[in-house]
């Protein structure tokens, strides 16, 4: 084996040298072609897997082309697309700084247009031949012994191993070898532990047999040189795309949801609204029933943490306390629903579920933020979209295809709503997608962001989990694997792998193409008048700053003065290496400030220098900004779309065009798309069709899942438990009836989400009281259901991270509950801590903090602020102990506990005792009054504390402050403020 | 007063989403349920244990296997030369020339391990080492050669595989976190948090930085200097504040549990202080580190830690470069890697050789890996690119064979040949040593039970070969 290896080494060093150019003749591929390509192209396309199938390193691969079609038109280089890429330098890619000389691309266009000539029987490589025949010598025996009894004439599953070219083509689940890794060998993995040959169907391989087949699999080296057919353009196989049957579709979540009447119940006199009767009835079947209904006071506290994530002010809790009128809480809804502070809130829950985050790329350095420009807008836009509850049909439908509503391609000035609507795709943007870097931007990482994308939508809005399809037909859903490339096709006009635009030059602005350009050309007059002010400018200064260097340069060694300011005058690129030193080693002598110039001025250049940057200054005024938004739109194509075999690019199947889940559609429709004859502008309309598709009533799944989402929010788990999935795998619905009777209530009722929550609030269900003791069945409760699932009892919630911090703040009277606008930056400590970086006088709410994939705030991550890797469906609170050390000992949590305990005593007025400033914290932050033991506990805590501080030293007034703070600071640390009842 | 018993207090856990999905995922498959977990507490795995700790040192950019571990003479022989079958490259600048490396190798211990002059400290321990010749990884980029050697995949949003330790097994000190991170305390390396991310497990069995100076966990002590008594008269009043809330809600274990993390957090400000200072170490372990050394100084005191961690009861501790990617020599390999080289040596040597001599070597298992090997052809000037085909890591400890050289690449170097072993396969291994049965250790997500080789995506499988226990399957 060495001795062949080195033959060859020998081989190449004597091609190398025969490779001299022909000029005159026609060229010839392995004279003339292959030393170039060898050069420039094999890095990706000549290794055993090359590159979208394009592997450059004969004549007959060269010509058979790649996955997506020929690469070479005999005769006609102009419409060769390898000699397109060549000569346009788009390959190699720019990344690999390796350009092909004007001659080369010249020989590859010689060589096309005189018909693409190849020696004749160009060989295969000694090393391939050795492994043919090794597998023919060894393993092909084997194979033939024991497995093809099954895998032959008629082989099951579609694999058939009597032959090399078979082998390699594999089965129906794709291919059965992956050359030079054995270990992801189907074939070897199923002979490793045993599954084949099958228990009874004769004797299993010997570890030395098994490990032959590995030897030689791992080796590698023979695929490219086998004639395996063409695989390409088969017909999808049975695993595939199996047919969905009656039996698939029997499952409620693929039926359209119907609503039932609300059952009647026992229990009349707590049926406020259809949901109790639900609820209701479940628990009496179980011999249970709901508990009595919570105080004023905690109804108002849960509903302010619910609605807007923040605790009522002692006023707004003196005014409700106070509401004495029988729709009293129906009235503090609406003025919660109507509130700013809603959106802020509610916003969020959906931001998780979009995976939002204002960075792009994979945010790897803590320091370093890579924020992705105008981001920020879309945040924005779905904070807008709940304060004015817009209707989720319409929602769903601009984030899907926001841009296929309206023409903006060809609009003078965006309408708003135009700008809304392009905005809101912005939900497309936000999954990973690693491609800025011209290094990482092949088609396996383009395929990468784009089933990121498909995870994020179909667990997000379809509420199914279809990734498992990407590789396989789903083993326990009936998604098969042509659905979920049909289901990318989709998105394949706007992404597409094979045109791929890179996150960082996918960009549109606020304003409309015409009015960019006006923009610009107008920046343009601008930039004139600014470059002829500083030209004046510089006019004045010259003179002055040449003295005022020279005189500085004194203090360098007098014989290189004037190397010196040569080598300061030069360009830093043009120094040479003496320059370069110089500059080093005595730069720094030669700075100088503006100021200092500014000082060396007669009084009148003085003035006029100071006239003329005023003008700079207006002008600059004048320069008009573009503002950048994250938008998706379509290209001006459909691409050739493949289902991959196994997942991978490296194995395309046959084609696929755009569809949606064929068990989600009608029984017998075969559920392709059709491009949406709605959509407006160069669009192909796909992504509408599919937001018409989804928002269509009769959909199994949209509303179900979205109701269930707000369910969730409210109750801590949905009717559904797992929000991202209705399929086999995930929960069954706690309460079928209701989902569906909410789901067809919302749909009729426009899609309406504060309808919704009104509607949910407003029910006895809701208004339980938390505590397990407080229901009269509370014992049979316990043994019948002791998770709740039933809902006896409304759960008690821990506060999410940012209802934490901003809770946080709004008691120490800090919170900017301002809205919108781009992200608050995120300070990075040395060791490691994320903090905002407006921890100043006020802080805006948590959700205004720059939303990092990797390094996120790290007061949010601590309480189970979500890393966003794809998206976030539901989040798990955790109690761990640096939850309890960041309460003891932040700075921040600190800082606020001083900030409250200074307002409640002010609250209090100057004269009042230590009591009275108990009693306003305690409204402060529990909105209620502290029992006499609290008083007297809180009391004696701050009289301990002033002991303490008096005795080392502090002023009494001092004591007094720290004292207040430590009582204020252990509230806020107490389980009371995290909970809600 | 104890609030309530310890055993109450373990039995105190809120569970994770995990178990909701879970119940379904098996009511379908019929398979017996294995354990969801949300706490720390100490658990045994599915049978007996030859390790209960990992030290893993991670060695971020790449070591050049044939300039370290994997001698190659066809390189100087055919020095210059094109490598005939060409290699795959990943980044400008290479030329298809065989580049023999700069650095003289000798043969180390009983074993007979060659080891170059880079790594003098390790060469004298070879025989206490298990080195694997013959690893090869899936991606020839740093992020994703780190995700695919800490998660077995090559794409973020995995655990890693400290957080699926600590999630399997729990750790023995509640006072201390059961992942320890141990970075530079001038930066993160390449891949920052993602080299110890917990993934979709929840977020307790995130890998937990410990800082070198100062305060070893964010918040650990008060932001500000506190009369002597104060904290210890707010715990107590927190405690009465919280006891009243609970007592009002019976059978809210979450409560609970949530009193007794202030409980622990009190516990932790104490022994985490402890467990950093080095006042118990003697000058003659300080030295074995090197710690007052200019060079190697920062890495020994980070390797030390590793073992205080380790002594103490900490299941998973992790121990990161300097900042960058120090091992990623791109150009003039000859100067860069005795570089890092010299930072690392000692304190990995010295580790292992102190594990030993406290009896703890054969309960801990040291690793030492970067996330590929290198090219045997030249980049730039002099130096080598990645290589996802070959490198070479070692064990030591924890029933891994001492002395043992495993695998073997080809001829230079370039392909991992003989002996095979995937990353996948390796992190099965190490389970395997810690009473884990890689198939066992499940968690429901995404429709789906992970676990943390992903055999049946990966084939990965317990390379006994490796170890001198047998091979044990739950």
């Amino acid at each position: 084996m060495r001795a062949a290896r080195l033959a060859w080494l020998g081989l190449i060093a004597s091609a190398a040298l025969a490779a001299a150019p022909t000029a005159g003749n026609a060229p010839v591929f392995e004279k003339d072609v292959l030393p170039i390509l060898s050069t420039y192209c094999f890095t990706c396309h000549g290794k055993s897997s090359p590159e979208l199938g394009m592997d450059l390193r004969t004549a007959a691969s060269v010509l058979r082309g790649s996955f997506n079609g020929p690469v070479i038109e005999k005769g006609s280089p102009e419409k060769s697309r390898l000699y397109l890429k060549v000569s346009k330098h788009e390959m190699p890619p720019p990344a690999f700084e390796s350009v092909v000389p004007e001659a080369d691309v010249e020989t590859i266009r010689r060589w096309i247009e005189t018909g693409a000539t190849s020696e004749a029987g160009s060989e295969i490589p000694e090393s391939a031949q050795r492994q043919i025949q090794r597998f023919e010598e060894q393993v092909l025996p084997l194979l033939q012994a024991r497995c093809v009894a099954c895998h032959g004439e008629t082989p099951q599953s579609g694999l058939d191993l009597r032959s090399l070219a078979a082998v390699l083509r594999g089965g129906e689940h794709g291919p059965v070898i992956e050359e030079g890794f054995s270990d992801k060998s189907i074939l070897i993995r199923q002979l490793d532990r045993g599954a084949m040959p099958p228990q009874g169907a004769g004797e299993p391989l010997s570890k030395a047999e098994v490990d032959t087949i590995r030897a030689w699999i791992d080796e590698g080296g023979f695929a490219d040189y086998v004639d395996k057919g063409d695989t390409l353009d088969r017909a999808f196989t049975e695993a595939e795309a199996p047919k969905i049957t009656a039996e698939d579709r029997d499952r409620w979540a693929f039926r359209t949801p119907r609503a039932v009447e609300p059952p009647r119940v026992k229990s009349k006199d707590r049926v406020r609204t259809p949901i109790d009767a639900f609820v209701a009835a479940k628990l009496e079947e179980r011999g249970l029933g709901l508990s009595p209904e919570a105080s004023k006071q905690t109804l108002l506290r849960r509903a302010y943490f619910d609605l807007w994530g923040l605790p009522p002010t002692p006023e707004q809790t003196a005014e409700f306390l106070a509401d004495a009128r029988p729709d009293a809480y129906e009235r503090l809804l609406d003025r919660l629903l109507a509130s700013p502070n809603y959106g802020q809130r509610w916003g969020r829950f959906w931001l998780d579920a979009a995976g939002y985050v204002d960075t792009t790329g994979k945010d790897f350095q803590a320091e370093n933020v890579a924020l992705a420009p105008g981001m920020w807008r879309y945040r924005d836009y779905v904070i807008r979209a709940f304060n004015d509850d817009k209707p989720w049909d319409r929602f769903l439908t601009e984030q899907l295809a926001g841009d296929e509503l309206y023409d903006f391609r060809n609009a003078e000035r965006y309408t708003p709503e135009m700008l809304e609507s392009l905005v809101a795709t912005g939900y497309l943007r936000t999954q990973l997608d690693a491609t800025d870097e011209d290094i990482s931007d092949r088609p396996v990482d383009r395929y990468e962001a784009m089933f990121a994308l498909m995870d994020k939508v179909s667990a997000s809005a379809l509420g199914l989990t279809v990734s498992c399809a990407r590789c396989h037909t789903h083993k326990f859903d009936p998604i098969p694997q042509r659905d979920y490339y049909r289901f990318l096709s989709v998105f394949s006009a706007a992404y597409n792998p094979s045109a791929w635009i890179q996150p960082k030059k996918r960009l549109l602005y606020t304003e409309a193409e015409p009015e960019r350009k006006e923009i610009e050309e107008h920046n343009k007059t601008v930039d004139a008048e600014l470059a002829k002010l500083d030209e004046r400018i510089e006019e004045i200064l010259a003179p002055y700053r040449e003295r005022l260097l020279d005189k500085k340069l004194e203090q360098a060694p007098e014989p290189i003065r004037a190397d010196l300011k040569k080598a300061l005058a030069a360009p830093a690129k043009k120094r040479d290496e003496v320059q370069k030193y110089l500059v080093a080693k005595f730069g720094a002598l030669g700075k100088i400030s503006d100021k200092e110039l500014d000082a060396t001025l007669s009084k009148d250049h003085a003035a006029s220098v100071a006239e003329l940057r005023k003008d700079v200054a207006t002008w600059k005024g004048y320069r008009r900004e573009l503002h950048d938004i994250r938008a998706l739109w379509d290209g001006p194509e459909l691409p050739v779309m493949r289902l991959l075999q196994r997942g991978s690019v490296e194995s395309p199947g046959p084609k696929v065009t755009p569809g949606f889940l064929t068990v989600l559609c009608g029984d017998g429709e075969d559920c392709s798309a059709e491009p949406s004859p709605n959509r407006v502008g160069e669009t192909t309309g796909y992504r509408l069709a599919l937001a018409e598709w989804m928002t269509n009533p009769k959909h199994p799944l949209t509303a179900r899942v979205i109701v269930n989402r707000i369910w969730q929010h409210h109750f801590g788990t949905g009717i559904v438990a797992t929000p991202d999935n209705f399929g086999k795998m995930g929960a069954e619905p706690s309460h079928p009836e209701l989902l569906d009777w909410l789901a067809v209530d919302f749909m009729e009722h426009g899609w309406k989400a504060k309808r919704l929550h009104k509607m949910i609030l407003l029910s006895s269900t809701y208004r339980q009281s938390s505590n397990r003791s407080a229901n009269p069945l509370a014992a049979r409760a316990e043994t019948e259901d002791p998770d709740d699932k039933l809902l006896w009892r409304m759960p008690l919630r821990r506060l999410e991270a940012e209802a934490l911090r901003d809770s946080i703040l709004a008691v120490a009277g800090r919170l900017d509950t301002a809205l919108a606008g781009p992200p608050v930056e995120l300070t990075a400590r040395a060791d490691g801590l994320q903090f905002a970086a407006d921890d100043g006088e006020t802080a805006r709410r948590s959700v205004y903090l720059t939303a990092r994939r990797t390094w996120p705030s790290t007061f949010l991550s601590v309480f189970d602020f979500p890393n966003i890797d794809t998206n976030c469906t539901r989040r798990a609170p955790s109690a761990t102990p640096l939850q309890s050390l960041t309460m003891m000992n932040s700075e921040f949590v600190l800082h606020n506990a001083g900030a409250a305990a200074e307002r409640a005593a002010e609250m209090a007025g100057a004269a009042a005792d230590s009591a009275a400033l108990v009693q306003q914290a305690y409204g402060l932050l529990f909105a209620r009054k502290p029992t006499e033991q609290e008083i007297d506990l809180a009391v004696e805590h701050m009289a301990g504390q002033r002991a303490l501080y008096e005795k080392s030293n502090q002023t009494a007034e001092e004591a007094d402050r720290k004292a207040a703070e430590s009582f204020v600071h252990m509230l806020l640390s107490s389980n009371e403020f995290l909970y809600i009842d | 007063m104890e609030l309530f018993s310890r055993r109450r207090a373990l039995e105190l856990t809120a569970l994770g989403f995990g178990r909701v999905a879970l119940a379904h995922l098996l009511a379908e498959t019929g398979a017996a349920a294995p354990p969801v977990y949300n706490d720390l507490r100490n658990r045994s795995g599915h049978f007996p244990a030859r390790a209960k700790a990992v030290i893993q040192l991670v060695q971020n950019g790449g070591p050049s296997q044939m300039d370290l571990f994997d001698p190659k003479p066809m390189l100087a022989k055919y020095a210059g030369k094109p490598h005939p079958d060409g290699v795959e490259i990943h980044q400008p600048g290479n030329k298809n020339t065989l580049l023999p490396s700069p650095f003289s190798f000798r043969k180390y211990g009983q074993c007979g391990m060659d080891i170059s002059e880079a790594l003098p400290r390790q060469a004298e321990i070879a025989d206490k080492l298990c080195f694997i010749r013959s690893m090869h990884t899936e991606h020839n980029n740093h992020l994703e050669g780190l995700n695919m050697l800490l998660t077995c995949k090559i794409f973020p949003g995995r655990p890693v595989m400290g957080s699926w330790i600590a999630y399997a097994l729990g750790t023995e000190n509640q006072n201390l976190p059961a992942y320890v991170v141990l970075r530079d305390p001038t930066g993160y390396t390449v891949g920052g948090k993602q080299l110890w991310a917990n993934g979709y497990l929840p977020a307790l069995y995130q890998g937990v930085e410990f800082n070198m100076s100062g305060s070893p966990v964010h918040h650990l002590q008060p932001s500000e200097p506190l009369p002597p008594g104060a904290q210890r008269n707010s715990l107590e009043y927190l405690r009465k504040l919280n006891a009243l809330h609970r007592d009002q809600r019976p059978g809210e274990t979450e409560l609970d549990s949530r009193i007794q993390n202030y409980e622990l957090a009190a516990r932790m400000q104490v022994e985490a202080m402890d467990v950093l200072s080095l006042k118990q170490e003697s000058d003659a372990v300080k030295k074995l580190y090197g710690i007052d050394d200019p060079v190697s100084g920062q890495y020994g005191l980070r390797c030390l830690m590793a073992r205080r961690l380790v002594e103490a009861g900490v299941r998973f501790v992790q121990v990161t470069t300097r900042p960058g990617q120090p091992w990623d020599h791109h150009s003039d390999i000859r100067k860069g890697l005795p570089v890092i080289s010299q930072e690392t040596d000692q304190g990995a040597a010295a580790l292992v050789q102190d594990l030993e001599q406290r009896g703890l070597l054969d309960s801990t298992v040291v690793m030492w890996a970067g996330e590929f090997g290198r090219l045997p052809t030249t980049q730039n000037a002099e130096g080598r690119d990645h290589n996802r085909n070959a490198f070479t890591l070692w064990f030591a400890g924890g029933g891994f064979k001492p002395g043992l050289i495993y695998g073997e690449t080809d001829d230079f170097g370039y392909k991992s040949v003989v002996d095979r072993v995937s990353v996948p396969d390796m992190i099965a291994t190490v389970l395997h040593q810690l009473g884990l049965d890689h198939r066992k250790v499940q968690y429901a997500h995404g429709g789906r039970l992970e676990t943390p080789a992903d055999v049946t995506v990966t084939g990965a499988r317990v390379v006994g070969d490796l170890v001198s226990n047998e091979v044990q399957a739950a």
